[in-house]
């Protein structure tokens, strides 16, 4: 995909790492408090801060998924549209500043930062 | 400038791109924080992305129920800013339609995507015999209504189910009277339900606006043209749409519609090297609708401009932005 080789040349490659973040997530008609925090490369929720085996943590340390393209006649966030790959399904989340993140959201109801696993599965830079 | 938005995997980046504008322009215009708004006070792309073109391709009108509904198939920035900022001039606010909440129960991306234009059509198709079978009971107002209430029936499971819109069959039959099925649609989708004045944003400062545009025809300029351009725009204050980038494999002159994509430049630099200040280089500051995580991985957003103008399909009126009258 292009868009991978656009993103692979853009400047300044370090990754900022977002730290401790307070989102709000959209679910059972209601927003429910998620705080997300890195570990060790990886920006999970506090699923995963109690619980090492969960999903997103295991997705995110094995093997890349195939980035399956869309039938759909337009593109979309790589990284939202990679979640679905991955067998997660794609939620945003607001932050404070109703700033949207996309999180891959496992059945087991762990999460993992979008851009963070897609980077980590098929190279950021 | 306005907080960073996701347009999921929808094809709707062309919705952020008029909400982000729109929004750095009301916040300019009322000297207004615009990282700290609440959502009550933001535009929502979700409802913009209804206006993604004229009805019928007709001309532009001012009302925001005369126009299409929910378009998840790319559409034009440019020309959703102008309607949406100088035609009709508001937009429903987040806290009244947002994505994150139609979003929040669909599970499959398939759902997201391929199968919502199928239950789109699906509905279409219910629409329109319920329209045919209520032209036959024309004369019976009691007939009519009960077509109306069938037709509501039958497909409110669906609705909710796929949709995730609550609504009762009262509404929802209410929905199927509707004259067009874009109405139909607007009321299915919420976006009727946002008309309330406390549930809209305002553009304030319409009647002082225009909305530029930039190569102009024949014109055929060089990077440092665009930038310049650019950087002049954002002298004023004001953000540049860019629209026409190619994330497809193919080269950008020939880029299908399907692979385009659209954002908003927030910033310009010009980056020399410590040991040949005239070697230099322009930067620009991207704000894109692919999250706020893909902003911060670029420290911001900041990309080289030679390769987004290279990944750019550049024909004329790629650039636009608001711009003052006089």
């Amino acid at each position: 995909m292009k868009v991978i080789t656009l993103l692979v040349i853009f400047l300044f490659s370090s990754f900022a790492a977002n730290s401790d973040l307070k989102l709000k997530y959209f679910t059972n008609n209601s927003y429910t408090l998620v705080i997300t925090k890195k570990i060790g490369t990886f920006q999970v929720n506090d699923f995963c801060q109690k619980n090492s085996a969960c999903k997103a943590l295991q997705i995110a340390k094995g093997k890349p998924f195939k980035i399956q393209p869309t039938k759909a006649p337009f593109l979309g966030n790589p990284a939202a549209n990679y979640c679905w790959d991955t067998g997660a399904k794609n939620r945003i989340l607001k932050d404070e500043k109703n700033n949207e993140y996309d999180y891959c959201v496992f059945d087991d109801g762990s999460m993992i930062d979008a851009w963070n696993l897609y980077n980590t599965h098929h190279g950021s830079k | 400038m306005p907080r960073i938005t996701s347009q999921d995997g929808l094809g709707i980046c062309y919705a952020h791109v008029a909400a982000t504008m729109m929004q750095a322009e009301n916040c300019r215009y009322l000297k207004k924080n615009c990282a700290q708004l609440p959502e009550s006070e933001l535009f929502s792309p979700l409802d913009l992305s209804r206006i993604h073109r004229p009805e019928d391709g007709g001309e532009i009108s001012t009302s925001r129920s005369s126009y299409q509904g929910l378009y998840i198939e790319g559409g034009d920035a440019h020309d959703v800013a102008i309607i949406g900022a100088l035609a009709t001039r508001k937009s429903a606010n987040e806290e009244c339609l947002s994505l994150d909440r139609i979003l929040s129960k669909m599970n499959t991306r398939g759902e997201t995507v391929e199968s919502q234009t199928q239950l789109w059509s699906r509905l279409k198709q219910q629409y329109d015999q319920a329209k045919k079978d209520a032209k036959a009971q024309s004369g019976c107002d009691e007939c009519v209504n009960n077509v109306y209430t069938t037709a509501a029936e039958k497909n409110i499971s669906e609705v909710e189910k796929n949709l995730n819109i609550k609504v009762d069959n009262v509404k929802l039959a209410k929905a199927f009277a509707n004259e067009t099925f874009s109405k139909f649609l607007d009321d299915l989708l919420g976006a009727s339900a946002c008309r309330k004045p406390s549930q809209m944003v305002y553009f304030e400062n319409a009647d002082n606006l225009k909305y530029d545009r930039y190569p102009s025809e024949g014109q055929n300029p060089s990077l440092d043209d665009m930038a310049k351009k650019v950087k002049e725009v954002l002298g004023t204050g004001r953000p540049v749409a860019l629209a026409n980038i190619c994330l497809g494999n193919e080269d950008a002159k020939s880029c299908k519609p399907e692979h385009l994509h659209a954002v908003v430049i927030a910033g310009y630099r010009e980056i020399c090297k410590k040991n040949n200040p005239k070697d230099c280089r322009h930067a620009f500051k991207v704000v894109n609708s692919w999250g706020k995580s893909w902003q911060d991985e670029f420290e911001g957003g900041w990309v080289d401009a030679k390769t987004l103008i290279a990944h750019t399909k550049v024909e004329p009126n790629v650039f636009g932005w608001f711009a003052d009258k006089k």
